[in-house]
């Protein structure tokens, strides 16, 4: 099974988690990301997700393989929603299970940055007054003057 | 990508020889910036074969240049990844027949 996938239907982290169950494995942390009510000042109703799959697998599935690599995990695992989600539905969900916890806990944090970061997904957001939009793309645009201009070098983070 | 063959069915009858262009939801175009909602994403299918043979090898780099000038995305290259066959690539990689080509707009996942 993947170590990064895609799901049209709701997240279920304790069925998430026994997939990661290993008796060499002293330790398990996960981090579910939940959809919130409010961002950046606005009322947020529901969000919608779309993700370009099929490199969105391959680099979620390397950016794991990164965090098994350099924290010396034994099981990790990501899995993000696509499609409508309500309000405190899991958008996100990510285990690490090793041998002791401080790998798992640095593992975990290194995965939902990077997926953040670096898989093809978009976000749009649904907003009480009725308006919607696609976050970080406004943003792009109003911070245009302070990209770098070298493709090779470009971060799509907005944090 | 399954939306891919469904919007380039409607477009060219020459499906295995054009370069498929897919834009996602950033490549709303100017009319959308003003509120129109449109559909997430824009797919527009461009003829390699014809390009080849007139003898242009074109890369990443032109054809977005070239669609944009045409759609009004309303991103610039700066803001954008491009991935051609679902693998990151080089915006100067000669295109061909038959490959697909992303334009990534920032990322917004978690």
């Amino acid at each position: 099974m993947s170590t990064f996938r895609f799901s049209h239907t709701p997240v279920d982290g304790n069925q998430l988690r026994s997939e990661l169950i290993d008796t060499h494995c002293g330790g398990f942390t996960a981090f579910e990301g939940w959809v919130r009510d409010h961002n950046d000042g606005h009322k947020v109703t529901h969000l919608e997700y779309e993700a370009f799959e099929a490199l969105g697998v391959r680099e979620g599935e390397r950016i794991v393989a990164e965090a098994c690599e350099k924290f010396g995990v034994t099981q990790a695992l990501c899995v993000h929603r696509l499609g409508d989600l309500q309000l405190r539905d899991v958008a996100v969900w990510v285990g690490v299970a090793s041998a002791h916890r401080d790998e798992a806990f640095k593992a975990c944090r290194y995965i939902i940055d990077e997926v953040k970061h670096r898989v093809p997904i978009w976000k749009k957001e649904h907003y009480v007054s009725g308006d919607s939009g696609w976050v970080n793309c406004e943003r792009c645009a109003e911070h245009a003057h302070d990209h770098d201009h070298a493709h090779s070098a470009h971060d799509h983070s907005h944090d | 990508m399954r939306r891919t063959c469904r919007a380039l069915s409607a477009q060219s009858s020459r499906c295995d020889e054009a370069v498929v262009v897919v834009a996602y939801p950033a490549f709303e175009s100017g009319e959308a910036a003003a509120g129109i909602d449109q559909p997430a994403a824009q797919l527009v299918a461009i003829d390699g074969r014809m390009r080849e043979t007139e003898g242009v090898r074109l890369p990443p780099v032109e054809l977005f240049a070239e669609l944009s000038a045409r759609h009004r995305f309303t991103l610039s290259a700066d803001h954008l990844k491009v991935a051609v066959n679902a693998e990151f690539s080089d915006w100067s990689r000669p295109l061909n027949a038959g490959d697909t080509v992303v334009f990534i707009p920032p990322v917004a996942g978690g």
